[in-house]
């Protein structure tokens, strides 16, 4: 110190300080950089919207992907598309994310036998593939499902290199259901299920409110079904041991263990037999019923007279379909459950009709668990197995090592997962969303996929690989008819070109490409096809069911109580699916619809059982199956049958991110392929001595008589005109009472915004929160805050159960309330919380100093305050909505009903000079709802929708209306069909 | 004692005067003043951009509208910067010797954009739409001065919150925070 003068001193600091002073801390755009020429769709700061097809999972609904500026910042769901019709599940709207993961594979990577993995060039990674090629002389392809070009690319380089055809490989097919259709008409084929056409639906544990098929498009459809309308609704009985999303939409809920389903249709069935109901072909028909369960009607749970009511309603009804599940399952047992469905839907004359065998669904292609199996049977050391977009390591992890023999393993995919690592080349290729393609997951549905933006990495598309790999190794692919397209986007050209012109034989098209490009695909629906029963069905049925063992109940098989056997149930949540999306954060803290459980996996135990095995809640617990062990906490809940232990399908990851690896349980480790027990099996149970309460976003489901949630009982909702019904307070000036109120009223200069959800069609799915992250750029905050209650959603989908009935479980979607004497609003000290001319509680960030009273005091807890300032891991933050702020640390923020397209709508009417149209405006929680639940608009405009709601529907409730915060959300009871319906009576 | 006597006795001796602090004052007034001088009396320069562009001679003498090359101004939210295309259209023939114009041919034909310099900016919790102001009959100099005896753009406005509303106020147009902050 002795060298320091004040002199030097005061000069150091006085340098030190300007430089703090004048170096910005703010990363600022000081640049401006033009285009050297327009690309011509695109304006600098405008949205260009690009429809594709989403491919995140089988059901191919239609996207709407908006790009501005080079990047995409938010997939809608397109709404001219037959498949989903504007909706978008929470998974096709997080392809976002799958996009701009930071952990996606940006390079070629090599690993050597046995060495570290090298990153290296396309071309050294193409060049020692085509020489791995010349080496090994089988080779193998597995790929997830494909159809249109990339599985005619498929094909034709398996043709070229004398392989087998390629292996369609999802972790949940439908083998079952196809072996039924195949066994009853010759059609080895998923049917499409019109539920909209229906007015009774019998679900035997087929979620398709979640994974089921294809769980937009059915979803959409159930509420066409399940709305009030007609002064009644559509009837939905589920058959299951768990209570699910789908289960707790049902209006009749019937619990049986794991396989009851099957027992229950199959009840149903010989009841409708002894009936006559049947009169064509009524001899085949008890001949198939006596073939599906040999012997007594097997025991069943349900009274006889419940059996009798279903049976009737399910005959008499004008429409009314069953769906067979549940999601996942193979063996004997899920087959008959498929068969007995079928046969239901064959003897209430609904073929053709609700159940249609002409556009049938993709997932038909997929190989089924046992053809896995066998297709990974004899790998050796000559054969090259290229794997593309499919990761069998997480999914199936009994083939593992039966994978590991292949001598060569070229993995092409987005994600670095548990395949990829095992795989001697990682190939990146191109995110769907910056792909060309086709995809037809319905017969005459054929969707295409576009680029929306140029690509992040040094990525190749998998279909050019392909075309690439097989020139270097000199076996060139041509197309049928014999042309060599160039590259991928030509072979697709091609392709459409004919589809197109085949159209019209012989006339100009009249759908061009670009009229295709523009709609997202093109789109024809067959002529219903009405299936022949086999005359031979019941000697097939009998002879593939003799070759199975008869299935047993997975509880049956009781030794010791140490080893004692429970019954699994494994289901796949609409959030995570098959795993394959688990590295998403809007995913992993989106909450699971029942349990709002995030960033892990639980297991369902019945209290019975846990008692019985000293398990308390949350007590960490060992599961073991047929082919590993996995451990999670518990969940002591009744919404899951006695001896039954229930666990979703998607975490365990080892490998694919940061999100994902090494959180939760990969129950793939426990489901058998093999197994010939009902469900998925069997498995042991041990107490761990370790407590890991899992992360939930809301600690009870009880409404302590709050009345959050509320449920209307159809007979008096029946009773009703339009019109009666509770006298609200509304958020307008006659909302006013001087006996009551402390403030003036407000006065709205144009708009008073408002909001009403129909209850009744809300499923609870959750779209709508990931829809408002992705708007709102809404920070992702990790399990640790999340548990803290610093999860900063501003939309939340609760559950809450009636009062009245514990067992009836209903959401509410709960957002800011946009109250008219809203109680953020006094407290500010700073107006930063201030009511606007259009009726909305703004929130001014850049004033707000962070007290946090409005929070303290909003009745509705939807505030939400920034603790940390989030930084988004890159690219991630190339997601980001530019017109929306992102806030930073210290600030309160909450819904502002999607002020920036509230704006965009304002300004475009009044650039063509006309006032705002009724459903012009959507905010994002609106537009992603696949079943229409949400109605947004203009309370001072006499006819919008909201009005004659707000005003007139006999449903109409505020949540916490005593307050008199008088909030212009709007909420529609749920039904309660105490009532038989028309169908039965 | 007397007054005499203390007169006469050796007091301590007389310290010179230092007057270095002094002019240090000076002088630092002087600069002060110098540097209020500057920046209130002589007209303040623009930054300087890559590619010499004046505003004065294109939209001044020549009387090139604004919307020639700011095209998204009347009808999106940004005015935008024209591609160098635009420029393009006109200096494929004129002056094209002059060596900024063989500059600008060169990022054209290679295809590397110019980064120009941003001058007129707003924090990024602003939300300012050019077209809607247009369509309401503000004139682009309401906010950006006379460009046209501008050689570089030289902000006219601090284009502060104050600015924004005031100019609301005189207008009788809404104050509704949300209009500017999301």
């Amino acid at each position: 110190m002795s060298d320091m003068s004040r002199r030097s001193f005061l000069a150091g600091s006085i340098g030190f300080g300007a430089a703090v002073a004048s170096g910005s801390p703010m990363k600022l755009a000081t640049k401006l950089i033009p285009f050297i020429e327009p690309p011509q769709p695109a304006e600098p700061g405008e949205w260009t919207i690009y429809p594709t097809t989403c491919r995140e999972c089988p059901a191919g609904c239609g996207m709407h992907v908006w790009h501005r500026d080079g990047r995409v910042t938010k997939a809608e769901g397109n709404p001219q598309h037959p498949v989903n019709r504007g909706g978008l599940c929470a998974r096709g709207q997080s392809a976002l994310q799958g996009l701009y993961d930071p952990d996606r594979l940006r390079q070629p990577v090599h690993r050597p036998q046995g060495g570290p993995p090298t990153s290296t060039t396309w071309a050294a990674a193409l060049d020692g593939i085509a020489a791995q090629l010349a080496t090994r002389r089988r080779v193998s392809l597995l790929s997830d499902l494909q159809t249109g070009t990339l599985a005619d690319v498929m094909e034709q380089f398996c043709a070229a290199h004398g392989a087998r055809r390629p292996f369609f490989h999802e972790p949940f097919d439908y083998a079952p259901m196809c072996a039924a259709h195949e066994i009853l008409f010759g059609l080895p084929a998923i049917p499409d299920y019109r539920l909209d056409a229906c007015d009774f639906v019998l679900s035997l544990a087929a979620d398709f409110l979640e994974s089921w098929i294809s769980p937009v498009s059915l979803a959409a459809q159930f509420a066409a079904m399940h709305a009030y309308k007609d002064r009644d609704v559509g009837r939905l009985v589920y058959v299951g041991p768990r209570l699910s999303l789908t289960a707790a939409n049902a209006d009749t809920f019937i619990r049986v263990p794991p396989g009851g389903e099957r027992q229950l249709a199959i009840a149903m069935l010989r009841r409708i037999v002894r009936q006559g109901w049947v009169k064509d072909n009524a001899a085949e028909f008890a001949a198939l019923v006596d073939a599906l369960e040999p012997g007594p009607t097997p025991t069943l749970n349900v009274s006889a007279a419940t059996v009798d009511s279903l049976a009737r309603s399910f005959m008499q009804a004008k429409g009314s379909v069953a769906l067979a599940g549940p999601v996942g399952a193979s063996g004997a047992a899920a087959t008959q459950t498929a068969v007995a469905a079928a046969l239901l839907n064959w003897a209430a004359g609904r073929l053709g009709r609700t159940v249609d065998f002409a556009p049938a669904h993709a997932l038909g292609r997929v190989g089924s668990t046992a053809g896995l199996l066998d297709f990974c049977s004899s790998f050796g050391r000559d054969d090259i197995l290229f794997i593309h977009n499919s990761n069998p390591v997480y999914a199936a992890p009994e083939l593992t090592e039966r994978i590991r023999k292949a001598g060569t393993i070229v993995y092409l995919g987005t994600m670095g997962d548990e395949t990829a690592s095992l795989a001697d080349w990682v190939l990146p290729i191109d995110s769907p969303l910056e792909s060309w393609g086709d995809y037809e997951p319905v017969a005459g549905v054929e969707g295409l996929l576009q680029p929306t933006l140029r690509r992040l990495h040094d990525t190749r598309h998998a279909g050019d690989v392909l075309l690439q790999v097989a020139k270097a190794d000199g076996h060139p692919m041509s197309r049928t008819d014999g042309s060599t397209p160039a590259d991928f986007q030509d072979w697709l050209r091609r392709r459409w070109n004919e589809k197109l012109a085949g159209a019209a034989p012989g006339r100009a098209p009249t759908v061009t490409w670009e009229d295709a490009l523009r709609a997202g695909g093109a789109w024809q629906r067959p002529t219903a096809a009405v299936p022949m029963l086999r005359p031979d069905a019941a000697g097939r049925l009998a002879a593939a069911l003799q070759g199975a063992q008869p299935p047993r109940a997975a509880n049956e098989v009781q030794a010791t109580p140490h080893d004692q056997k429970y019954a699994l149930w494994l289901w796949p949540s609409v959030l995570l699916f098959d795993g394959r999306v688990a590295n998403r954060g809007w995913l992993q803290e989106a909450p699971d619809p029942t349990s709002t459980i995030v960033w892990g996996s639980w297991v369902d135990i019945h209290p019975d059982t846990a008692r019985r095995l000293a398990i308390g809640d949350s007590d960490l617990v060992e599961v073991s199956g047929a082919s590993g062990r996995v451990e999670a906490p518990a969940r002591l809940t009744t919404d899951v049958v006695p001896d039954t232990l229930a666990i979703a399908f998607g975490q365990g990851h080892t490998a694919l991110g940061r999100h994902a690896a090494n959180r939760g349980a990969n129950v793939f480790l426990l489901r058998s392929p093999t197994h010939t027990e009902i469900g998925f099996g069997s498995v042991a149970i041990r107490k761990l001595d370790t407590q890991h309460p899992p992360v939930a976003t809301s600690p009870t489901e009880h409404q302590f008589g709050r009345g959050i949630t509320q449920w209307v009982p159809l007979s008096g909702l029946r009773a009703m005109a339009p019109g009666d019904g509770e006298h609200l307070i509304l958020p307008l000036a006659e909302g006013y009472d001087p006996k009551r109120d402390l403030y003036a009223p407000h006065e709205h200069r144009r708009h008073r915004w408002a909001m009403v959800i129909d209850l009744q069609r809300c499923t609870g799915c959750g779209a709508c929160g990931v829809a408002c992250y992705a708007e709102n750029n809404i920070p992702v905050m990790g399990a640790k805050e999340v548990a803290r209650g610093r999860e900063m959603a501003w939309m939340k989908v609760v559950p809450y159960r009636d009062d009245a009935n514990p067992e009836r479980l209903g959401w509410i979607p709960m957002l800011c309330q946009q109250c008219d004497a809203a109680p953020c609003e006094p407290v500010c000290p700073v107006f930063a919380s201030v009511h606007n001319d259009e009726g909305l509680n703004a929130q001014v960030y850049n004033r707000c100093i962070g007290t946090r009273y409005c929070s303290n005091n909003c009745p509705y807890k939807v505030r939400r305050f920034n603790w940390w300032n989030v930084t988004w891991d890159e690219p991630l933050d190339m997601q980001l909505n530019p017109e929306v702020t992102a806030r930073s640390r210290g600030v309160m923020e909450k819904c502002t009903f999607c002020i920036q397209r509230i704006r965009a709508a304002e300004f475009r009417a009044r650039r063509e000079q006309r006032d705002v149209r009724d459903g012009e405006i959507q905010p994002a929680c609106a537009q992603s709802c696949p079943t229409r639940a949400l109605v947004f608009g203009d309370l001072l405009a006499a006819d919008a929708e909201v009005t004659v709601l707000t005003r007139r529907d006999p449903r109409r409730y505020h949540v916490l209306e005593e307050l008199n915060v008088k909030p212009a959300v709007t909420y529609l009871r749920r039904i309660v069909t105490d009532e038989a319906g028309p169908t039965s009576a | 004692m007397s007054e005499a006597s203390l007169q006469s006795m050796p007091g301590p001796a007389p310290r010179r005067r230092n007057l270095t602090p002094a002019l240090y004052a000076l002088l630092t007034g002087a600069l002060i003043l110098a540097t209020a001088a500057l920046y209130y009396r002589v007209p303040p320069v623009g930054k300087a951009q890559p590619i010499p562009f004046s505003h004065r001679l294109h939209a001044g003498d020549k009387q090139i509208a604004c919307f020639f090359c700011h095209t998204g101004a009347m009808a999106t939210e940004r005015a935008g910067v024209p591609p160098l295309q635009t420029c393009m259209q006109c200096h494929q023939r004129i002056i094209v010797d002059y060596p900024p114009i063989q500059d600008l041919r060169r990022h054209y034909l290679q295809g590397i954009p110019v980064e120009w310099e941003r001058v007129n900016d707003v924090p990024d919790f602003v939300y300012f739409d050019h077209q809607v102001h247009l369509m309401r009959g503000v004139d682009c100099g309401t906010c950006h001065g006379d460009v046209k005896a501008m050689d570089r753009i030289v902000p006219a406005h601090e284009l502060n919150m104050g600015f924004c509303v005031q100019c609301h106020r005189d207008n009788n147009v809404s104050h509704d925070c949300l209009v500017c902050h999301r």
